[in-house]
């Protein structure tokens, strides 16, 4: 169930890229954040199908071949797995590096599938440094988003159960 | 306890993504084909659930015109078969015999079998070419097809060292020698076992004749009439007692870039392939990476559009399907750097054939890696034939030189109404 919901995702992700390249002059690599924002997540809950979704959604955005965003996203996951044991994964700091290494990794799968004349050579861009420095950037501030949102709903369930528990009493 | 073993477990997942992405470098035809499978499912999942694509699309449509061009364009189509009458030979020789003569493109051998150069010319056509049959080029024999078992064709010149010619010299009706003309590895032939007690003549026309049958059989002409050349004496030793005589062909060769061949009954010539147009509507660049230039079609595989088929715009090539799901195909288009494509120079009554590499849009125009034959600048450059789904004769445009670059400037834009070509198959011409 994870991979369908990945694609989801992806091509979700995919979209909003699509319109924030079309609406501002710079945008991060959303790919490369979700990658990093997966691989954050704790090592108990397994996140392969949720990134092979997010890589199959998002690839259709791009005019390279689905293998080379998988490559990727392989080498991503395969430099940043074995780091989560290694590092402190609160720190913005190591969020920020998981995002800009994830950005990187998918930089260099395409540069190597046009080393082998696989998809055209481009001329670097400004967008080829920001994006990957933005992904930096957006990832820990998601992901203390993300902590905040969960903290604050946590605490709506909580105020919920408690009204509840008043309510039946009352009725009782 | 079960959270905990997954924990302690290896990771093998991101070894496999690598493994995945690693093979789509690989080019072994399975894998290749898996991956296409891939993307077009991914393809189609995208078009069936982006509500984006879909408005645009249905903006486009809305703005079409009721009617479009679909056909080649009649200039082009007109300008191809002049070039080619010179190529084919004149019907009423009878060399076509139950089949007919179709133009193949030629080129030299590749350059690590740099020795065979001499002996033979690559067929460059991925249509079938039959075996053992003439090749000409107008009247003029150049030689003869020969299938290598990796299925690749060559045309065994009648110049290679060992190559013998049944041939007559002479003035027709006048004056004939019958000879044979032995191929040494140069350009000329060698004129050898004359008849004695006819005199030869420097200019003297030199023609093919066909050798013998058997007793008892219809005479079928194959190559006979066909014109070998012109005669010129030959350089031998001072003092030697006897006259050396050469055939000189009246075009070069090397200089040829198509030859005409017989495809017996059953063999289709290339160029004469059945793609079918059918209108679809192109909508703007659906990617994120706005140095590269595509576009996107509203019909894909359900309507016989697969990877490979061309989309044209009156008669003008707009680009090529890239990948094609359920209900739309993505369109690489001309302006895209690095697209690629086999094409003809169309210069001065001559066809050449190249591959045509644009290296991208250069405010209008498309700036592509020069074609590798001189006087190319204000040359007419069309679509080459191909099994993908390509017809021959789709208008690229006119080259121009700008300094050291070598422009395009390209006939169609990509927006509104185009035609998508595809090969009959399982979908049928109903449709």
């Amino acid at each position: 169930m994870s991979i369908p919901l990945g694609v989801a995702l992806g091509l979700l992700l995919g979209g909003v890229e699509l319109v924030l390249r079309a609406r501002l002059p710079l945008a991060p690599d959303l790919l490369a954040v979700a990658i990093g924002a997966l691989l954050l997540q704790s090592q108990r809950r397994p996140v392969g199908g949720w990134i092979l979704g997010v890589l199959l959604g998002f690839s259709t955005f791009s005019a390279d071949p689905t293998a080379a965003v998988l490559l990727g996203g392989g080498i991503a996951a395969l430099l940043l797995v074995p780091m989560r044991d290694l590092v402190f994964l609160e720190s913005a700091w190591t969020q920020a590096l998981f995002g800009l290494a994830a950005a990187v990794a998918l930089r260099c799968a395409r540069e190597l599938y046009a080393w082998f004349d696989l998809v055209p050579r481009l001329p670097w861009s400004e967008a080829s440094f920001t994006a990957p420095l933005l992904s930096a950037l957006l990832l820990p501030i998601l992901v203390r988003l993300g902590g905040e949102l969960r903290r604050m709903a946590r605490r709506i369930a909580d105020r919920i159960d408690a009204w509840r528990a008043r309510a039946g009493r009352q009725t009782s | 306890m079960a959270d905990g073993l997954r924990e302690q477990r290896p990771q093998r997942w991101p070894a496999v993504l690598v493994l995945i992405g690693v093979s789509g470098m690989v080019p072994v035809p399975v894998l290749e084909h898996a991956h296409g499978l891939i993307e077009a499912v991914a393809w189609s999942v995208r078009g069936l659930v982006d509500p984006v694509e879909r408005t645009a699309l249905a903006a486009s449509e809305v703005a079409a015109p009721p009617d479009l061009a679909l056909a080649l364009d009649p200039r082009v189509v007109s300008l191809l078969e002049t070039i080619r009458r010179r190529v084919l030979p004149p019907p009423a020789r009878g060399w076509q015999r139950e089949g007919h003569f179709g133009v193949v493109l030629v080129g030299a051998p590749p350059v690590e079998n740099h020795r065979d150069e001499a002996r033979e010319l690559v067929v460059q056509t991925a249509a079938p070419v039959p075996s053992g049959e003439p090749a000409f080029f107008g009247e003029q024999l150049i030689g003869f097809t020969r299938v290598h078992a990796d299925g690749s064709a060559r045309i065994e010149r009648i110049t290679r060292p060992g190559g013998r010619t049944t041939a007559c010299v002479g003035a027709p009706g006048e004056r004939e020698a019958r000879c044979l003309a032995l191929g040494d590895g140069s350009t000329d032939l060698r004129v050898a076992y004359a008849d004695g007690g006819v005199e030869l003549r420097e200019g003297d026309r030199a023609w093919a004749v066909d050798p013998p049958g058997r007793s008892g059989a219809a005479a079928i002409r194959v190559v006979g009439g066909a014109l070998l050349g012109r005669l010129v004496r030959g350089e031998l030793p001072t003092g030697a007692a006897r006259d050396e005589w050469r055939i000189v062909p009246p075009v070069p060769v090397e200089s040829l870039a198509e030859v005409a061949i017989r495809f017996p009954a059953g063999f289709a010539p290339p160029g004469e392939t059945d793609i079918y147009p059918f209108t679809v509507t192109l909508a703007p660049d659906p990617l994120l990476d706005r140095r590269r230039s595509f576009c996107r079609i509203d019909r894909g595989r359900e309507a016989g559009v697969l990877a490979g088929a061309a989309i044209s715009n009156g008669g003008a090539l707009i680009g090529r399907v890239e990948r094609s799901g359920y209900g739309a195909a993505l369109v690489r288009t001309l302006r895209d750097p690095g697209f690629r494509m086999r094409a003809l120079l169309l210069q001065s009554g001559t066809a050449v054939a190249f591959d045509l590499v644009a290296r991208g849009d250069r405010g209008g125009f498309v700036e592509i890696a020069p074609p590798p034959c001189p006087g190319w600048e204000g040359a007419l450059v069309v679509t080459a034939a191909s099994p993908d789904g390509t017809p021959e004769g789709l208008l690229f445009g006119a080259l121009e030189r700008h300094g050291d670059r070598c422009e395009l400037l390209a006939a169609a834009s990509a927006v509104g109404p185009a035609a998508a070509w595809r090969l009959p198959g399982a979908w049928g011409a109903d449709r």
